[in-house]
């Protein structure tokens, strides 16, 4: 019995010392906010998103205390919401899952929103395709997925996605993004096709380019940003942040290049979803993000491209050069939006699965 | 008294080195990289988001374990019996949550959590947690008690012990390893839960597995390695520590 | 006591346990069940017609092969825990009683480690520039590194040191209350270590070697991660295809489905092992045993001390 006592000991230290090291008090039994309590803004949305400046100011702003919880895919929230989890007052959903959210009336209308700062907004997202009238989202930032060149393993002009499909000497040197359609679309757009296209016979070319692609390749891996702070690899396909952030802060060896064939242009927006506790505290963040002094400082964090017109704006310093953030127009010609299309999902899948049985 | 078994204490050692020293190597790269060796556990133990998750990690853990090592207990002793109606069924029972997927369960029970209103929050992945967890500690004790000789409980009933006291004096102690086995397994299981945590966690409930898995696109961050390093530390520290003092 | 109809009531000890399963288990595999029968909507809702057509396009030759890869892995997984895991579990069976806790906290203490993070740093070992290779590349061993990782060997390296305790624990468990006296006697008698170890410890580990053999098997069947992670995501196993299937593409009810199909599986290569355990026992019990009692040296009739 005397074992017994010492192990229990053992453990209420452990669990004792593990209580007292946090010391804030964050909602954890998702009840609504006590009238005396600070004002919390529930924030659903990728890890290390959001910049901690950009929240410090808010809650100093606005007075508020804002709680982050984190999902990794744009599916998992989808299945969560859809399941019914409630308690979220921001969700930042890329633009493709906007129509789902909408027609499963999993997130509410703005209503009229009288923003000065959304004429701050560049040409592309004051009507984005997916939402023109702000009715249910707010964009937020922007990005493009493409080339990440390792400096020390490739010397030569990159420019072009055969750099993926067409160099069996990089054999498993090269990797590419753990996503169906980025892999796909990528492979599309190579051949020439739209990213969104669905025809069989553009899929069947796509299977067998990727089947071809497969035997040299190293992975398809979920971590973009380990991968290429290693050096492990000659080429990668990544998104534009990712890859600057490696470069400004791990491997100054890794360029990212725009493939000259096009590919994917995404846009992550924030929205509220239904039953949001305070929705109205929810629309002053999203009115918020539109400053361009906070987006400034976002850029500076995450090195996604800003829906906001701050490309003259001296802060930037030396990233207003930068063309993977800031692309010219002309360079974006042949990037594509993803298009919610749930016939195609299932295409996309089904090559996804032959794909990985090979 | 002890037989020396040079073989098998060096094997054992082997197997035991094999499973610390990638831990370690990860460990020592929480030292570097920072201005000062401590750094990143600086960073790490400021950082409430993180201490929040690791917070409600542990309190989770430590529900679950007490919670299915209970409703496991009693129903491994339960299962004792030999023959009764709707064995079959339960014992069937006990093995499905081994064998279903982690996201049908997560999903189901968040489905079904919401249907009943439960909101969601830290009992609502303690709930989930147990369900899957109290199979596990059942079967690691039955497998004990299989074959365990009802002799010398039958001795201290006709010594005239009761029920009661015959469970706490003789077969509890027999059972402790076994019991204790289950508790530790169903603490590990419940500690490093994604897929279920995730669908049935609440707003603020996030536990380390959530926080460490959303972040994956990043690796792993010297934070979370800090953290990770001195959950180690602390952990072989404390199992040490209680080495020496059973030595005296 | 005695009476049949209490002999075939289920014990009261059983019913904490039971209620919860009905109310945490059943009742959402009862929505799951539901939920394979439908058909998706095109969002991802679930269109409320009936159908089995989930069940046929489960046969489709594609999803066998991804089933044939899990069981392989499983199986192997499986074979190497148990050939490293009985050796471990003796010796911690043999040990001294406060050695034995020491070795079972000793064994269990890497898995309060993040999932995450032990597949981590096995990458860090394992990995192109990790420490196997750079250790092996200066003492000029190799001159190119060696591909340990993104490739089935780091699978297999991965699996395996993540699911070992999951076999160490219940065999452990199952032998420390083997009376070793036993092995001592039939060296008494004669045997060969050989012939000791397979004719007395073998069997009788036997319900540890089973109950440790699913805790591996079954989990171990529906493992995606480290595949993913370790392999380089390079193939699909059935717990991508269930995860894919109910996020990636929506479709809950064929979700649902496949794992309806897993789990009737899995019951049935339960139900098989268990009822010739159950048959085993019964044998057991009916038949006067053999040799050497199988109760403490106590009992009256057989000195077994050494």
């Amino acid at each position: 019995m005397m074992k017994l006592s010492r192990w229990a000991v053992l453990l209420l230290v452990v669990s004792a010392v593990a209580c007292t090291k946090s010391g804030d008090k964050s909602p954890d039994t998702g009840t609504a906010a006590v009238a005396a309590a600070p004002k919390v803004l529930n924030l659903y949305c990728w890890a290390n998103y959001f910049s901690p400046e950009v929240i410090k100011r808010f809650e100093e702003k606005a007075k508020v205390k804002v709680n982050m919880d984190f999902f990794s895919s744009n599916e998992e929230l989808l299945a969560k919401l859809q399941a019914g989890a409630r308690g979220y007052d921001l969700i930042v959903p890329t633009a493709y899952l906007v129509k789902a959210l909408k027609e499963l009336k999993l997130i509410v209308p703005l209503g009229k929103l009288d923003w000065p700062e959304l004429q701050g907004l560049t040409g592309r997202f004051r009507a984005p395709d997916f939402d023109p009238t702000h009715e249910y989202t707010i964009p937020y930032s922007w990005g493009t997925t493409g080339i990440a060149v390792n400096r020390a393993k490739v010397k030569a002009k990159v420019d072009s996605m055969s750099w993926f499909f067409d160099h069996p000497e990089l054999k498993g040197q090269v990797t590419m993004l753990d996503d169906a359609p980025s892999v796909i679309g990528a492979a599309l757009k190579y051949l020439g096709y739209s990213y969104n296209e669905s025809g069989d016979e553009a899929f069947a070319k796509v299977k067998a380019l990727l089947s071809k692609q497969k035997k040299f390749l190293k992975s398809y891996t979920p971590e973009s940003q380990p991968v290429l702070e290693s050096g492990e690899v000659a080429i990668a396909q990544a998104y534009s942040g990712d890859v600057l952030q490696v470069k400004s802060r791990k491997n100054p060896n890794i360029d990212f290049v725009l493939p000259k064939e096009g590919s994917e242009l995404f846009v992550d927006s924030l929205a509220i979803p239904t039953g949001a506790p305070s929705p109205a505290l929810a629309k002053e963040f999203m009115r918020f993000t539109l400053q361009k002094d906070i987006a400034v400082v976002q850029v500076k964090h995450l090195f996604f491209s800003p829906v906001v017109e701050i490309s003259k704006m001296p802060e930037l310093g030396a990233l207003a050069a930068n063309v993977a953030v800031f692309p010219s127009d002309a360079s974006l010609i042949k990037f594509e939006m993803m298009q919610e299309n749930p016939d195609r999902i299932e295409k996309i899948q089904r090559l996804w699965t032959e794909l990985k049985s090979m | 008294m002890s037989k020396r078994r040079p073989v098998l204490v060096t094997y054992t050692a082997f197997l035991l080195l094999f499973l610390y020293f990638p831990l370690f190597v990860l460990s020592v790269s929480s030292f570097r990289g920072g201005p000062t060796f401590y750094h990143w556990y600086q960073r790490a133990f400021s950082d409430p988001q993180l201490l929040l998750a690791l917070r409600n990690s542990v309190v989770i853990g430590l529900g679950t374990t007490v919670l299915s090592t209970v409703l496991g207990t009693l129903a491994a002793l339960g299962m004792r019996k030999e023959q009764f109606w709707g064995r079959v069924f339960f014992e069937s029972l006990l093995n499905l949550p081994l064998v279903l997927p982690e996201i049908v369960m997560g999903l189901a029970m968040l489905v079904w959590f919401v249907f009943l209103n439960i909101t969601l929050g830290l009992f609502s992945v303690v709930l989930a947690h147990t369900t899957f967890t109290v199979s596990y500690v059942t079967l690691i004790i039955l497998a004990r008690l299989k074959g365990m000789d009802p002799l010398l409980e039958e001795a201290a009933a006709d010594l005239g012990a009761t029920p009661w006291r015959t469970f706490l004096r003789v077969t509890l102690p027999l059972l402790l390893p076994a019991v204790v086995s289950g508790a530790l397994l169903a603490f590990t299981l419940s500690f490093d839960d994604f897929l279920i945590t995730f669908f049935t966690a609440g707003v603020g409930s996030d536990t380390l597995p959530l926080r460490i898995y959303s972040m994956m696109r990043f690796g792993v961050t010297p934070e979370m390695n800090a953290i990770s390093s001195a959950m180690l530390f602390l952990t072989l520290g404390a199992v040490l520590t209680v080495f020496r003092l059973r030595k005296d | 006591m005695t009476s049949k109809q209490s002999r075939r009531r289920p014990p009261l000890l059983i019913l904490p346990s039971l209620a919860w399963f009905i109310v945490f288990l059943i009742i959402p595999i009862g929505i799951v069940l539901l939920y394979s029968i439908r058909h998706k909507g095109a969002y991802g809702q679930i269109d409320w017609h009936l159908s089995l057509d989930n069940y046929r396009r489960a046969f489709e030759p594609i999803y066998l092969l991804i089933v044939v890869r899990s069981l392989w892995l499983a199986a192997y997984t499986t074979a190497i825990c148990l050939a490293l895991s009985y050796p471990l579990a003796y010796f911690m069976a043999r040990s001294s009683d406060s050695a034995k806790k020491i070795l079972l906290a000793l064994v269990i203490i890497p898995f309060w480690t993040n999932f995450v993070i032990r597949v981590y740093s096995l990458k860090l070992v394992l990995g192109e520039n990790g420490t196997i290779n750079t250790i092996l590349m200066k003492l000029q061993l190799i001159t190119v590194p060696l591909q340990l990782v993104d490739n089935q060997f780091g699978v297999s390296i991965g699996m395996v040191y993540n699911y070992l305790p999951f076999m160490v624990l219940p065999m452990y468990v199952a032998l420390d209350k083997f009376d070793f006296t036993l092995m001592d006697a039939a060296y008494d008698l004669g045997a060969t270590k050989t012939q000791t170890i397979l004719r007395v410890l073998l069997p009788l580990s036997l319900p540890g070697i089973v109950t440790g053999s699913l805790f591996v098997f079954i989990p171990a069947f529906g493992e995606f991660v480290i595949p993913d992670l370790l392999g380089g995501s390079q193939s699909m196993y059935v717990g991508t295809l269930i995860t894919e299937t109910f996020l990636k593409s929506r479709d809950g009810p064929f979700g649902s489905a496949l794992s309806s199909f897993l789990v009737l599986f899995a019951m049935g290569a339960f139900m098989f092992v268990l009822s010739r355990q159950a048959a085993a026992d019964e044998t057991q019990r009916l038949r006067p045993l053999e040799g050497p009692a199988l109760t403490p040296a106590a009992d009256a009739g057989v000195s077994l001390h050494v």
